[in-house]
């Protein structure tokens, strides 16, 4: 179980176009994911979601058991193109895999652009895109985000394992972030 | 719309595809001629087509001369990105006409003008023994060409180099003569630093246009860049460019991460 009463505090009192690193266990990881969300869906109009650890279908799944209002979010999933190849579905978006961070930096761009209202960005693991990528490259990456969401004054939250990332990468995500919150 | 002037009256046109323009200043210099280089699949015909249609489009006359693929398929092609190619071939706008890579050089030969016997010739002459392949019917004079492509004209004079280099040269001064925007593909590895069948073409044309597909883990990131482009001030960055439902869209902006893993 995950300290969700530390979480809302922590989140609350921050401004809407605020970036936060979330940093927590492999066990909490999608629980975080999950209470973070529900938290969110209250301060905000919109949500967009880049999921490379869950596939869309899932996620759609526990955001109903969480009370969350899927129409509120629009989801970039990484995982499960093949499963959806050619299927035309509202609110979802389906990239090659969590290695196309051009496609992927794109894609959230335009949903940036898209998206009406006060809305929030939540990348759902920071360690599995490291998977992919390599580090340096990674950095760029999340550098030209972060960037992005600050022109667009959207809010953010990434969630990453503790201790398990990279220590480059960790350094220069949480130099781009508002505030480190450990759950 | 599609032309801009500067103060010296030097005038600019637009391709019309989405982001690709603001890579420039102005636009790409009225008349000039351009290489359009990248390996397989890499979106230029697609590019040259687009570009084609928005102009042909707008009102101008244009001209694909193909020597690859039939005008059947490049106009399948045009239909599946829904540019209503048809409507503007029936306008008399676009013309799309294919021919055989060899056409080029027995169509000197038959007329007793091969390339080695052209160089024996003055200058004048010579270049009008290129204009009936441009200019098939009297009274189209195309604002736009795209010749498709250079590598399928260099084939066809394997072995004789020094012929191509002269026929190139030849075709480039051409193309000055006629006051057309002329587009010349050439086919490259996937990733190169010679642009052209021979290196002399990148320095003959006035801009250089690079298609790259470069690979990044197991998937293919498209990018362009615009390398050279005389009397202009163009981005001097690879960016990103995605193959649309629509066509080619430019992301003048966007770092290409694929790039940065060569």
């Amino acid at each position: 179980m995950i300290d969700e009463k530390k979480l809302k505090e922590e989140l609350k009192n921050l401004s809407e176009d605020s970036i936060v690193l979330v940093e927590t266990s492999a066990e909490k990881s999608f629980e975080t994911s999950m209470a973070s969300i529900k938290i969110l869906e209250d301060k905000y109009d919109n949500g967009i979601i880049l999921s490379v650890s869950r596939p869309y279908a899932n996620l759609i799944s526990n955001y109903k058991k969480n009370g969350i209002d899927t129409k509120k979010m629009f989801i970039i999933d990484c995982i499960s193109k093949k499963q959806y190849d050619d299927m035309e579905i509202d609110n979802v978006m389906f990239l090659e895999s969590a290695s196309a961070l051009t496609d992927i930096s794109i894609s959230l761009g335009e949903c940036m652009q898209m998206t009406e209202g006060k809305k929030f960005v939540l990348i759902d693991s920071i360690n599995t895109m490291l998977i992919d990528n390599k580090p340096h490259i990674f950095a760029r990456f999340i550098h030209g985000i972060l960037t992005k969401m600050r022109l667009n004054k959207v809010g953010g939250l990434l969630i990453s394992l503790d201790d398990k990332t990279n220590e480059e990468v960790k350094a220069e995500i949480a130099q781009l972030c508002d505030k480190i919150i450990k759950i | 719309m599609k032309e801009r002037k500067n103060k010296g009256e030097k005038k600019f046109v637009l391709t019309g595809i989405p982001g690709f323009d603001s890579l420039f200043d102005r636009g790409i210099p009225k008349g000039s001629a351009t290489l359009i280089a990248g390996g397989a699949g890499s979106g230029k015909t697609n590019f040259c087509l687009q570009m084609l249609a928005y102009n042909a489009a707008h009102g101008k006359k244009c001209y694909f001369m193909g020597f690859e693929e039939s005008e059947e398929r490049l106009i399948d092609h045009m239909e599946d990105f829904g540019w209503d190619p048809k409507k503007l071939i029936d306008s008399g706008n676009l013309r799309i006409k294919r021919f055989l890579a060899n056409e080029i050089y027995y169509y000197n030969e038959k007329s007793n003008n091969h390339v080695e016997a052209m160089m024996t010739k003055e200058a004048d002459p010579l270049l009008m023994e290129l204009e009936p392949l441009a200019f098939d019917d009297a009274g189209f004079r195309p604002d736009f060409i795209v010749l498709d492509s250079l590598t399928s004209v260099a084939s066809t004079f394997k072995g004789k180099e020094q012929s191509y280099r002269f026929y190139v040269e030849r075709l480039f001064r051409y193309f000055e003569k006629i006051g057309s925007t002329t587009f010349l593909i050439t086919e490259t590895n996937q990733t190169t630093d010679v642009y052209s069948p021979t290196g002399v073409e990148e320095f003959l044309a006035d801009g250089v246009i690079i298609f790259y597909n470069f690979r990044k883990e197991n998937n293919r990131e498209s990018a362009i860049e615009v390398l050279k482009m005389r009397g202009e001030k163009h981005k001097r960055k690879i960016v990103a460019m995605k193959i649309t439902d629509s066509g080619i869209k430019v992301y003048p902006d966007q770092d290409v991460f694929g790039a940065m893993e060569i």
